[in-house]
């Protein structure tokens, strides 16, 4: 009798184990999972974000395909996640100074969006994007960057 | 010995107890670890669908299967019993399940606004009320502008019907959403709340949203950082020579066509002044 007790108690134990490491392998897929999802937020922010109503150039309501550097100055983006959202122009090269309503445009990047988070780890994606300055109707070249941490 | 056999019985119903209830923990957990996953395939399916639609700038549509029932609120989208946040505009019934169809319209006021998603699911049924033959014109017109697909949800009736949204186009006496048409000025009647001048974008969300109200404020408040944003860019493009100052782009706010459409001739007058438009 005893023995048989104590067959079945052991069996069980290593089901038991068995079972938690099959739970704990789908957990950490889950966390996989969601940490992949996050990357793909953050990368259809990356390719979305240009054509934002606050931030795309239109002309006459037609929209264009470039930023309008005009709006970027007083931007109230919706929570978009513990990030940092930076648009810099980078040709032609200027002095490297943040935009505000007094040095525009004789400045190079623009803060538009930040959230600090407690997490380590940063990942930082970009793309080129063309900047549109209305004043001088010229169009530069820059790069939105998209800091994020997880 | 009948003292050990006793102790033998006791550990048994114990060791009993303890695994059963680690297997049926077990269980639990493993169910919610997969309701989890599936939400979460369910939420990139429906990101998905909803960042391909808004990269044009016109109307478009898409149609998905989901798995699992999925209720819309304001701010919120709930699947099973988890809710995630939404900061999109989506006019839709509070449940959808099966096939849901999609449509996607920028909201233009006069400039891109923000973007409006119209679901339904291909069970949810749709009943315009006309009453007399001007009415039944605009209901016409109304199903007309709709996606193939979504049309079919779309009937055109002469009195109220059980099991669907009815959308009355007369002023009757009823708590059914209404939409009255009067001279090309659109006026929205929803839970005893009044929208005048409603732009056609407006119409639609009333038909489909079961949450109208809260959309509608959640609107004026996205709204309201966007002329924020061009009323700097205002203040940026003035000088002696093209005058931004007549834009009074605060009235936007009031959600009225009309306002938008001023807004609209000014821009163009700008323009045609060799101004850098406003928009």
């Amino acid at each position: 009798m005893q023995e048989t007790i104590l067959v079945i108690f052991i069996i069980t134990i290593i089901i038991a184990l068995g079972l938690f490491a099959f739970y704990k392998y789908n957990l950490n897929s889950i966390e996989k999972f969601k940490l992949e999802y996050e990357q793909l937020r953050a990368y259809t922010l990356l390719s979305t974000l240009p054509n934002h109503p606050q931030l795309q150039n239109s002309y006459l309501g037609n929209p264009e395909n470039s930023i309008d550097t005009s709006k970027l100055l007083s931007l109230n983006l919706n929570s978009l996640g513990n990030k940092e959202i930076i648009i810099k122009q980078v040709y032609p090269k200027i002095e490297d100074k943040l935009c505000s309503l007094n040095n525009y445009p004789n400045c190079s990047s623009y803060l538009i969006y930040k959230k600090e988070s407690s997490e380590k780890n940063i990942n930082i994606i970009s793309t080129p994007v063309s900047l549109y300055f209305p004043l001088t109707k010229e169009y530069r070249t820059g790069l939105l960057e998209i800091k994020w941490n997880y | 010995m009948k003292a050990q056999e006793q102790f033998s019985w006791i550990f048994i119903v114990i060791a009993g107890a303890v695994i059963l209830s680690f297997f049926a923990t077990f269980a639990f957990k493993y169910q919610s670890l997969q309701e989890e996953k599936l939400a979460i395939e369910l939420l990139i399916n429906l990101d998905n669908a909803f960042f391909n639609l808004q990269s044009s700038p016109f109307n478009t549509f898409d149609i998905i299967e989901i798995p699992k029932n999925v209720q819309i609120t304001c701010n919120s989208l709930k699947i099973g019993n988890r809710n995630y946040s939404s900061t999109n505009l989506i006019f839709s019934p509070k449940e959808l399940n099966d096939k849901i169809y999609i449509w996607y319209k920028p909201f233009n006021f006069p400039f891109k606004a923000d973007n409006f998603y119209y679901i339904t699911s291909s069970k949810n049924k749709f009943y315009l009320i006309a009453n007399d033959e001007k009415t039944r014109e605009f209901a016409k017109s109304l199903v007309e502008n709709l996606p193939d697909k979504i049309k079919q949800n779309f009937y055109i009736e002469n009195i109220k019907q059980p099991n669907g949204k009815n959308i009355f186009l007369y002023n009757s006496q009823t708590n059914d959403v209404k939409i009255i048409n009067q001279d090309n000025k659109f006026t929205v009647f929803y839970n005893d709340k009044i929208y005048e001048d409603a732009s056609q974008e407006l119409i639609y969300g009333a038909i489909f949203s079961d949450d109208f109200e809260c959309l509608y404020n959640k609107l004026r408040l996205n709204l309201e950082d966007i002329i924020k944003t061009y009323g700097k860019k205002s203040l940026i493009l003035q000088n002696s020579k093209c005058n931004y100052a007549n834009f009074n782009l605060k009235e936007l706010k009031e959600l009225r066509y009309q306002n938008a459409e001023r807004i609209e001739k000014l821009n163009e007058n700008l323009a045609s002044l060799s101004c850098p438009p406003l928009y």
